[in-house]
């Protein structure tokens, strides 16, 4: 019973949190996305043009 | 000199005004995006399970999973532009020893798709969208067994690694297994044959034993890496949370396997042994997470040293989301799990 209370509240808590981090991840995904500096690929940078 | 600032400002509210030129964008395509697509589909399943009826919620959460159909539509049309018209160069990607470990995070993002048609689809347009998300769970248990064992190999025989620039980041090929197995054992019960029911279960089984204990090891690693060379660098400060991720989905795997398990074992004669399923689902469930709460607490601490700094904000960023969506998954599916409504005095009802 006490279990149930303490899971749900603390599950609900851990999704607020979710919620508040997906919006600052996401809100500075769509900025670097638009400016195009996320575009990076680590893998042919030491290869030159 | 206002001027150039001006232009400056202008230049820079063009779209890939960074980039030297809009085909840049297909060129330096790389599967961590991704790993967007694990973040956001995480967020609609984790509303869509709230314990409570908040008005909307399950709205949000369905477009977002919409929304998130569209973005791994977008990444797959866009990487796969990349190995089409840059061929030399994607294939780069084999020997890089950190954006490889990425490949992980595609069938991973998919998983959360199909995770939805089960949550929002079934309700949505009914039993036709099972066949799809069977078959596109085969596609997903393909991927996830050929990027769990040939990334490793590739580790192992072409890149170059050291142990103080070893990060979490390891974990991302091996633990995409992990995540179709939970995925296996939420979409089981749906289909309509018993001995498909039954295949899909083992399979799940198979995947989660593939990825876990291979995950528990690098974590081994990890341990060592951390305590002889201090915390990885900042651009790698999300990685911190990526260890919650197999140790949540390990739990969540068990949970949503063990569910459905006595029905499905009992079809096929084995009644007992589904029980058994059932139980041992429980009980790891609550072992795994535990473990979980151990990394959770050391990564809150890590990342709260990190932010003193200051954390540079890339793809990686992303990293934060999904372990923490799967484990705050977890916890919702153990308060749901422990106690039946009845046995709850009137003012707690709200919950059920």
């Amino acid at each position: 019973m006490l279990h149930m209370q303490f899971f749900a509240w603390l599950g609900t808590g851990l999704v607020l949190m979710l919620v508040l981090l997906w919006l600052i991840v996401a809100s500075k995904t769509l900025v670097g996305a638009y400016r195009g500096n996320l575009f990076v690929s680590p893998c042919i940078a030491s290869l030159g043009r | 000199m206002s001027e150039n600032k001006f232009a400056a400002i202008a230049r820079g509210a063009r779209p890939f005004s960074a980039l030297s030129s809009p085909r840049e964008v297909i060129r330096q395509f790389t599967p961590n995006w991704f790993a967007a697509t694990m973040g956001t589909g995480i967020l609609a399943l984790a509303l869509a399970q709230l314990p409570f009826a908040i008005p909307g919620v399950h709205r949000v959460a369905e477009a977002l999973w919409l929304f998130n159909i569209g973005l791994f539509v977008l990444f797959s049309v866009l990487y796969a532009g990349r190995w089409i018209l840059f061929f030399d160069e994607a294939k780069q990607i084999f020997d890089h020893s950190i954006v490889s470990m990425f490949f992980g995070t595609i069938p991973m993002g998919l998983a959360t798709i199909i995770n939805g048609f089960i949550v929002f689809g079934l309700p949505r347009w009914g039993v036709g969208v099972i066949p799809l998300a069977e078959a596109l769970w085969w596609l997903d248990v393909a991927m996830a067994l050929a990027c769990g064992v040939l990334i490793p190999f590739m580790m192992f025989t072409r890149q170059a690694h050291s142990i103080d620039h070893m990060t979490a980041v390891w974990l991302l090929p091996v633990v995409a297994a992990e995540v179709v197995a939970a995925s296996g054992g939420l979409l089981a019960p749906h289909l309509t044959d018993a001995s498909a029911q039954f295949m899909m279960l083992i399979t799940s089984y198979v995947l989660w034993a593939y990825s876990v204990p291979v995950a528990l090891s690098v974590l081994v690693i990890l341990l060592l890496r951390m305590a002889l060379h201090k915390l990885p660098h900042e651009n790698m400060a999300a990685s911190s949370w990526l260890s919650l991720g197999p140790i949540s989905t390990g739990a969540l795997g068990m949970l949503l396997m063990g569910a459905d398990a006595p029905a499905i074992f009992a079809a096929q004669g084995m009644a007992s042994i589904g029980v058994v399923a059932q139980g041992l689902g429980l009980i790891s469930g609550i072992l795994f997470w535990g473990l979980g709460l151990w990394w959770m607490l050391l990564a809150i601490f890590i990342t709260l040293r990190y932010a003193k700094e200051g954390i540079p904000f890339n793809l990686g960023w992303w990293g934060y989301t999904f372990p923490l969506g799967v484990y705050a998954l977890v916890t919702l599916k153990l308060g749901a799990r422990c106690c039946t409504c009845s046995s709850l005095p009137g003012w707690a009802l709200v919950w059920c």
